[in-house]
């Protein structure tokens, strides 16, 4: 209780109210722009955090995430684009409603359901987190190993087609992060006598090239950018019914079970939550044929759940550093910058500054709210902003904020030479995101995989020496063997597809 | 008036180009190119090793273990794809395909070409009139002939060096 008042206090300040808006605008604005992604907002404005402090920071980049879902739903309602692909189960009933003219109404069940989702979540993180890092002071450097080889299967849920290719791209980002000099014996690893080198690439600066500059060399392809837009009309006042509010609560209560759950275990992602909740949603309705043609249930289960996975993702990150998605594992980031190193002392030794965090994470939502509200007529004209203006402005914060890394042009040019990396690889089916999760783990893994070698003179059975480790090994049993169930079915019902076909 | 025309011809020639390399396509394996250069990075990073990582202490656990194991499981999985994808091509079976659209890659390449240019001139003429520069560059490649998008890129450009420069007192070129 007296952390929860000293990080009350210390949340209390409005230069955090003031960067948390800011965040959730640009979260706002980036998630409804197709094209442009949360990820990439997050990587554009992390140099921001450079000067700011740790709370100042999170409150700006929480913001950015959690209004980035919100965001996504307003392209997906409006043009049938989803800003961000968990917002393509919105779509789904969310663009019938925009075609009956309820377009107002499906932007507000969207807005109050994403809201719900991200209370809970952030209940879940308050309520759980603690106890979590707790459980995690006890374990040593095998249970560790072990935890960050869980954490790499959330490559399972970004691989896309082959499992394989994500793996081979998650060791190319974990051989990423071994350049530079060896943390534990002082040895240069493949720095081929290049000053710049010495450290190794920063993670921010891989981010940039792998995620932002690629953005924009994809605008090489010829794409349809010209979708059309609904816009608002007048008569849509937006008003739900009090009918309609009954027939969302159940749906949307267990969404939000549902994307605590799934934000939790690492790997799965606001995408998965999102289809998962509307399918139960769908099984439990009384109205199950209007799933698809703007049932109201539908957006609530969808939008519910992909934002109670916000606050659910910090629980591991914030308890044993591992990310549970791509955008958690930026923000990581923000926290080492600030000397915050994520883990399970980090409640421990900075108990206060977690607690305004994760109370933060309340207000976050409470204000995506009162934005959304006030400001979606203007949030949808947003979404007509030409490429040919955003694009030169992006590469503009991706140089200013590379260079700000480290006051090095080297720096500007190694973004330029992750992004090649990063075309060539999508050109060439090879995932990206596993090469984040690689740069993100690659340190945090090697160091235990090596200290619990170190300690058991190469023994390998060190991994499964202590009860934490067996529970994790057979976690990662049963998480392996869904993965590889679940791909040969999908590679079964592919085949009897293109057979039938 | 002159001037007028030569921009005029110059936007013909473009168009021209782009018309000549419009629907050329070259089809690729992904399933042989990717895993076959990453056998290469992996072989060669391998054979570097024992020059770029010196290893002074004692043990089987050293500086060079994990990267070791890295480059192994890259090597032996991209192998392995690599294997699978020519059994495919033998026996006949229906493999991937990626098709390459010239023009695509050739805007690529243009866009890669405006990057380097933008960084090469940095440190020359500072960071405010090399952003200006590129965002009207990068605006002219998506042909656009609105007066006002230059100009809205020229501010932004400016805008985000006064803010990186003054607010966030960063140092820039």
């Amino acid at each position: 209780m007296e952390l929860f008042q000293q990080g009350m206090q210390l949340l209390m300040h409005w230069s955090n109210f003031i960067w948390m808006n800011l965040g959730l605008i640009i979260g706002i604005i980036f998630g409804a722009i197709p094209g442009l992604t949360v990820i990439l907002a997050i990587v554009l404005f992390l140099p921001f955090t450079y000067t700011l402090g740790p709370i100042q920071s999170f409150m700006f980049l929480l913001g950015i995430y959690c209004a980035g879902g919100y965001g996504g739903s307003i392209s997906a309602i409006l043009i049938h684009t989803p800003g961000t692909p968990h917002a393509a189960a919105t779509m789904l009933d969310g663009y019938p409603m925009c075609q009956k003219g309820q377009a107002r109404k499906a932007m507000n069940i969207a807005l109050q359901a994403s809201t719900f989702g991200g209370f809970a979540s952030a209940f879940a993180l308050l309520f759980f987190a603690p106890q979590v890092a707790k459980l995690a002071q006890k374990m040593g450097t095998p249970e560790y190993f072990l935890v960050c080889l869980f954490g790499l299967t959330i490559i399972a849920g970004v691989s896309g087609k082959s499992l394989i290719k994500g793996i081979i791209s998650c060791c190319f980002g974990l051989f990423v992060s071994t350049i530079g000099i060896d943390p534990m014996t002082g040895s240069t690893r493949f720095i081929f006598s290049n000053i710049n080198l010495y450290s190794g690439f920063d993670l921010v600066i891989c981010l940039i090239g792998l995620f932002a500059l690629s953005e924009v060399l994809a605008k090489s392809k010829k794409s349809a950018v010209n979708a059309k837009t609904h816009g608002l009309s007048k008569t849509d006042t937006g008003k739900i019914s009090k009918a309609e509010y009954k027939r969302m609560t159940l749906p949307a209560c267990i969404s939000a079970v549902i994307g605590i759950i799934i934000g939790i275990i690492p790997g799965t992602g606001a995408s998965m939550a999102s289809f998962f909740s509307y399918n139960v949603a769908k099984s439990i309705s009384h109205h199950p044929e209007e799933f698809g043609h703007g049932s109201v249930e539908a957006i609530a289960a969808a939008e519910t759940a992909n934002n109670a996975v916000t606050g659910a993702t910090l629980i591991p990150l914030l308890t044993m550093g591992i990310p549970g998605d791509g955008c958690v594992a930026i923000m990581l980031g923000a926290l080492m910058i600030n000397g915050l190193t994520p883990g399970p002392n980090l409640f421990r030794d900075h108990g206060p500054v977690m607690y305004a965090i994760m109370i933060g994470l309340l207000f976050v939502n409470l204000f995506m709210f009162i934005q959304g509200k006030y400001l979606t007529g203007l949030f949808a004209k947003i979404i007509n902003v030409p490429v040919s203006i955003l694009t030169p402005i992006i590469v503009i914060f991706c140089y200013a904020g590379a260079f700000s890394v480290n006051s090095s042009t080297f720096d500007i040019g190694t973004v330029i030479v992750f992004a090649i990396i990063a075309y060539v690889m999508n050109r060439l089916d090879f995932p990206t995101i596993p090469v984040l999760l690689g740069l993100v783990l690659g340190d945090l893994t090697e160091e235990n995989f090596r200290r619990s070698l170190i300690l058991s003179d190469g023994d390998w059975r060190i991994f499964a020496s202590s009860p934490i480790c067996i529970v994790f090994l057979i976690l990662l049993a049963v998480t392996v063997a869904t993965i590889l169930y679940g791909k040969v079915k999908a590679a079964k019902s592919t085949q009897g597809v293109s057979q039938n076909g | 008036m002159e001037k007028t025309s030569l921009l005029t011809r110059f936007d013909a020639w473009i168009d021209g180009m782009g018309r000549k390399m419009e629907g050329k396509k070259i089809s690729i394996h992904p399933n042989l190119v990717g895993p076959a250069l990453f056998v290469v990075f992996s072989v060669w990073m391998m054979a570097i090793m024992p020059s770029q990582i010196v290893v002074s202490e004692e043990g089987a656990i050293n500086a060079q273990t994990f990267p070791k194991l890295l480059l192994s499981i890259m090597l032996v999985l991209s192998a392995v794809i690599l294997v699978v994808e020519i059994v495919k091509l033998v026996l006949k079976k229906p493999c991937d395909k990626v098709e390459i659209e010239l023009l695509t890659e050739v805007r690529a390449l243009l866009i890669v070409g405006m990057f380097v240019l933008y960084l090469v001139l940095l440190k020359p003429i500072g960071f405010i009139f090399s952003s200006i520069l590129f965002a009207c560059l990068m605006t002219a490649y998506f042909r656009v002939k609105r007066v006002s998008y230059y100009l809205i890129g020229a501010v932004s450009a400016i805008l985000i060096g006064v803010l990186f420069q003054y607010v966030l007192h960063v140092r820039l070129p």
